[in-house]
């Protein structure tokens, strides 16, 4: 009996620290991946490159470290379901292409602003991982940003509270209640571009 | 009594929710977890008058503020507006239910419009009081029983701007309570307090100004984007009581030079 109890009791306690472990390295790679990509961000933009290396540049980072599939169905929302195989393709291509030009856009006037990471933690759900971190600026307050990372990649960046996923997400149902997915496609292909 | 006028804003709300599902239930087609917006139709209206009025008035006064201004003062000038606002802020902290928070924002007050000198030095801060700030929206938002995300219907003000049923509520109680307005106008001196609103724009609108410019060009409903992250981030200010806010929803990389431009 007290070899069985014994016996269940390492068990669980095998059980808890493997998970543990597992969280663990979650929340480590999580945060590896924010630290990385920070750090090649910067790398980028510190080099002063011209406007199209640069886009070049990021394009690359963008498509290391972020799930663009992920984010482009979340982004569609209920949209996505009735979109057309040949509109899904399209549809992910072109708001690559525009996110990219916008994320380059922004980095254009680097200020020698740092990224601080801070807490990771599990999503409410638990698939994915929230990194919080902080933008140091020179002048200023530091923003709040926090990454949600999946398999590796980013899925989401909420900006003082605010997702860009659920805005995009709003500001596309709009666009398609009114005009329909193709004129979204090409608006997009048209700003990516 | 703070009961008695929540009941009545729930009140309040609900003679404008019966008006809204009757009046237009017809055009309710959102995607769950968006705003509840039953007004669009006159919201994006009022949105379209406000643009113009910052495009042709607001917004270049700010960028010319935040481009030919030094910096130090426009530091101070924004130290000056946040500790005017620091008396209804504590009010708010103690109806919330956090006095010893209202305690370090008097103190702040204290501090900062003595040896701070009106205000434009934040001493408090160095002293290890960082600035808080809380209306009377989201103290409506801490004690009712609906998500942060719902204020009721999204609403946009006359020059105001995004707000809804909770924050323009809260708006105008902020207004009534704030010692700072009853002060002016019982020592019949009211032209500061429109210096101060104006001083206050000018100073929000400049810290504005990269966040906005953002979310205009990266959208393609403006309209719609700035309603998701006006709701967002009102609910984020809601949860997170008691964090030091920065003043505007930044977004990523900054860089003061031609920014408030580049169109």
């Amino acid at each position: 009996m007290a070899t069985f109890r014994r016996w269940v009791v390492t068990c669980v306690m095998a059980t808890a620290a493997t998970l543990l472990a597992a969280a663990g390295a979650a929340a480590q790679d999580a945060a590896q991946v924010v630290e990385r990509m920070a750090s090649q961000v910067l790398a980028t933009v510190k080099t002063g490159a011209s406007d199209s290396e640069r886009e070049q540049q990021m394009t690359q980072l963008f498509r290391a470290n972020f799930d663009i599939a992920a984010i482009g169905q979340m982004v569609l929302g209920r949209h996505w379901n009735g979109a057309t195989p040949d509109q899904r393709d399209k549809f992910i291509a072109a708001f690559e292409k525009a996110e990219i030009r916008a994320y380059s856009g922004r980095f254009k006037n680097y200020q020698g602003q740092t990224l601080k990471i801070g807490r990771v933690s599990p999503s409410p759900n638990g698939a994915s991982e929230m990194v919080e971190s902080q933008l140091l600026q020179p002048t200023g307050q530091p923003i709040r940003i926090v990454w949600e990372i999946s398999r590796g990649k980013v899925i989401d960046i909420a900006v003082e509270g605010v997702s860009m996923g659920m805005t995009r997400r709003s500001d596309f149902s709009a666009y398609v209640q009114r005009n329909g997915l193709d004129a979204l496609i090409d608006e997009l292909q048209r700003r990516g571009g | 009594m703070i009961r008695s006028f929540l009941s009545r804003v729930r009140f309040g709300l609900a003679v404008v929710l019966l008006a809204a599902t009757t009046g237009l239930g017809a055009c309710a087609s959102q995607e769950p977890g968006e705003p509840w917006d039953p007004l669009e139709v006159p919201n994006r209206f009022m949105f379209a008058i406000n643009r113009t009025i910052d495009m042709l008035i607001v917004r270049p006064v700010a960028v010319t503020y935040k481009f030919w201004v030094p910096e130090p003062i426009q530091r101070g000038v924004s130290n000056v507006v946040q500790n005017l606002g620091e008396p209804v802020t504590a009010i708010n902290e103690v109806a919330q239910g956090e006095p010893s928070r209202a305690a370090q924002t008097i103190a702040r007050f204290l501090v900062n419009t003595t040896i701070g000198i009106l205000g434009i030095f934040d001493v408090a801060k160095e002293l290890g009081m960082p600035p808080t700030k809380e209306d009377f929206g989201q103290t409506i938002g801490v004690w009712a029983k609906a998500p942060p995300e719902d204020g009721g219907p999204y609403l946009v003000l006359p020059l105001l701007g995004p707000s809804n049923a909770r924050d323009a509520v809260g708006l105008l109680v902020d207004y009534v309570i704030d010692p700072f307005r009853i002060l002016t106008w019982q020592l019949d001196v009211e032209y500061l307090m429109y210096a101060r609103t104006g001083v206050t724009v000018v100073d929000a609108r400049s810290r504005t100004l990269q966040a906005l410019d953002d979310i205009e060009k990266n959208s393609l409903d403006y309209y719609s984007a700035l309603r998701s992250a006006y709701t967002q981030k009102r609910a984020a200010d809601i949860r997170q009581k008691g964090a030091p806010q920065s003043a505007s929803i930044a977004l990523v990389a900054s860089g003061r030079p031609e920014l408030g431009f580049a169109r």
